[in-house]
């Protein structure tokens, strides 16, 4: 049935959003520029990639395939309106902190992608488990993004001084040094992966 | 011609569905918002003025005065006047924000109420300065810091140009280097965001020695102190009402209505 270990590996590393698939870079330019920042950001896609994929999943039955993309759409943009909702009344200084990028997830690529390839395939329980497993790969790499950006940028990690006396560098915190730190990481990536498979091969 | 139908029909309910469950949502949730931002404005006004002063809600009725602004006193003395101030930063969307004043145009206290500010960069007008390493975990318990950013507003003049300094942000600097910004009414702009600094100086210096101007030249509205015939004295009673700035005195009839928020503040 459902290999969990298998399925966190597939949303985390061999499918990572971000990273290899790379979806949804747009947002992630946006909100990392601060570890804080694209933590809550990740958490708010995980949440809202988890429940539309359940929806989606349950709907596909009887949504007619022409009219699949609105209805995605209609179902995306409603979770993420409430979802706002929600945080304006229980994460308000987060809520205020990400701003226009909340509403942002509604075209945020990742969710459209999965709910087209995988949660209108599969059934609900599977895609809500796709929903966690990618929302966390999201996090983690939206994550790790920031905590460059904002050490490199700020010379702070979660807001807390890192190295006494290091100049921080503003660019990285614009949205060039998005760019630079995503190809860099991105790079990293395809060299460890080249390397496994050349490994594999041999 | 039943193909289109379903398409349709598919559409209109899936719309429905989302529209029920964004209303169901909002039916609950709605008020909770409202009562939140009105939370957040009420501790702003609170904010920007010394504790301890009884805060007073005002209309402005006057041309070129704010809809309402709030007026703090103490003991029957007027200390200060807060006004929303709307000032346009980097983004598209403007920045708001609380200056509270003193009648002589010395600046009480500014905080922020919503901006839409780059992350990283403009935002930091709400950052509070960090000393913390990340290597040393903190165990002394901290005093609630403040926002660097409109600390340094604080007994700045209002009613003069308010200069930038792109020489180091504010909460680096010591105590003699702020003395010599104070001296020369400027702030530090943040790194970076020099429009997101130039939009509160800009916004105050433009905004706020006029409103003080005109509010001198009213009839003072009666401080809500011990005496209850007072509340309901109109506005033409400025003589009886010990007020800083009502020496002016000339009674236009600008008939500023008052309303007491009816709240002490801590």
């Amino acid at each position: 049935m459902l290999d969990i270990d298998k399925e966190l590996k597939r949303g985390i590393i061999t499918e990572n959003p971000i990273l290899i698939l790379a979806l949804g870079l747009c947002p992630s330019l946006a909100v990392s520029t601060s570890a804080h920042n694209g933590l809550g950001m990740g958490i708010a896609v995980m949440m809202v990639l988890a429940i539309t994929n359940v929806i989606i999943s349950i709907a596909q039955g009887w949504i007619p395939s022409k009219v699949r993309i609105p209805c995605y759409i209609v179902i995306i943009a409603t979770f993420v309106t409430i979802l706002q909702m929600f945080m304006k009344v229980y994460t308000p200084t987060l809520d205020r902190q990400l701003g226009i990028f909340i509403p942002l997830i509604a075209v945020n690529c990742i969710i459209m992608a999965r709910a087209e390839a995988y949660a209108s395939k599969n059934n609900p329980l599977r895609s809500f488990v796709d929903g966690i497993v990618m929302g966390l790969g999201f996090t983690l790499a939206l994550v790790l993004l920031s905590v460059l950006r904002e050490f490199l940028g700020n010379n702070k990690i979660f807001d807390l001084l890192v190295i006494p006396g290091f100049q921080p560098m503003t660019v990285f915190i614009l949205a060039p040094g998005g760019f630079f730190i995503i190809a860099f990481v991105m790079a990293l990536v395809n060299i460890i992966k080249s390397k496994k498979e050349t490994k594999a091969k041999t | 011609m039943a193909e289109l139908l379903k398409l349709v029909l598919a559409l209109t309910v899936v719309t429905a569905l989302a529209g029920l469950a964004i209303g169901v949502t909002n039916k609950n949730l709605g008020g909770s918002i409202a009562a939140m931002e009105l939370e957040i404005h009420q501790s702003a006004i609170s904010s920007v003025f010394p504790k301890g002063v009884k805060i007073d809600e005002i209309a402005g009725s006057a041309s070129g005065l704010p809809e309402k602004y709030w007026r703090a006193s103490a003991n029957g003395v007027i200390v200060g006047y807060a006004f929303d101030m709307v000032g346009r930063g980097y983004d598209a969307a403007p920045i708001k924000f609380m200056a509270g004043v003193a009648p002589d145009g010395r600046i009480l206290g500014v905080t922020v109420l919503s901006h839409n500010e780059t992350p990283g960069l403009g935002s930091r007008v709400n950052e509070i300065p960090s000393t913390k390493y990340i290597w040393y975990p903190v165990t002394e318990t901290e005093q609630k810091a403040r926002p660097w950013f409109t600390e340094q507003f604080e007994g700045l003049s209002a009613l003069t140009n308010i200069a930038i300094e792109k020489s180091g942000e504010w909460h680096k600097l010591d105590d003699e280097a702020r003395d010599g910004l104070r001296n020369k009414n400027a702030v530090t702009a943040i790194t970076g965001s020099t429009i997101t600094t130039a939009a509160f100086t800009n916004t105050i210096t433009q905004k706020v020695k006029g409103y003080l101007d005109i509010i001198s030249l009213q009839p003072a509205v009666a401080i809500n102190t011990d005496a209850p015939g007072e509340s309901a004295a109109p506005s033409d009673t400025a003589a009886s009402v010990n007020t800083a700035n009502s020496a002016t005195g000339t009674a236009t009839k600008a008939g500023v209505a008052k309303k007491s928020i009816g709240k002490e503040i801590r």
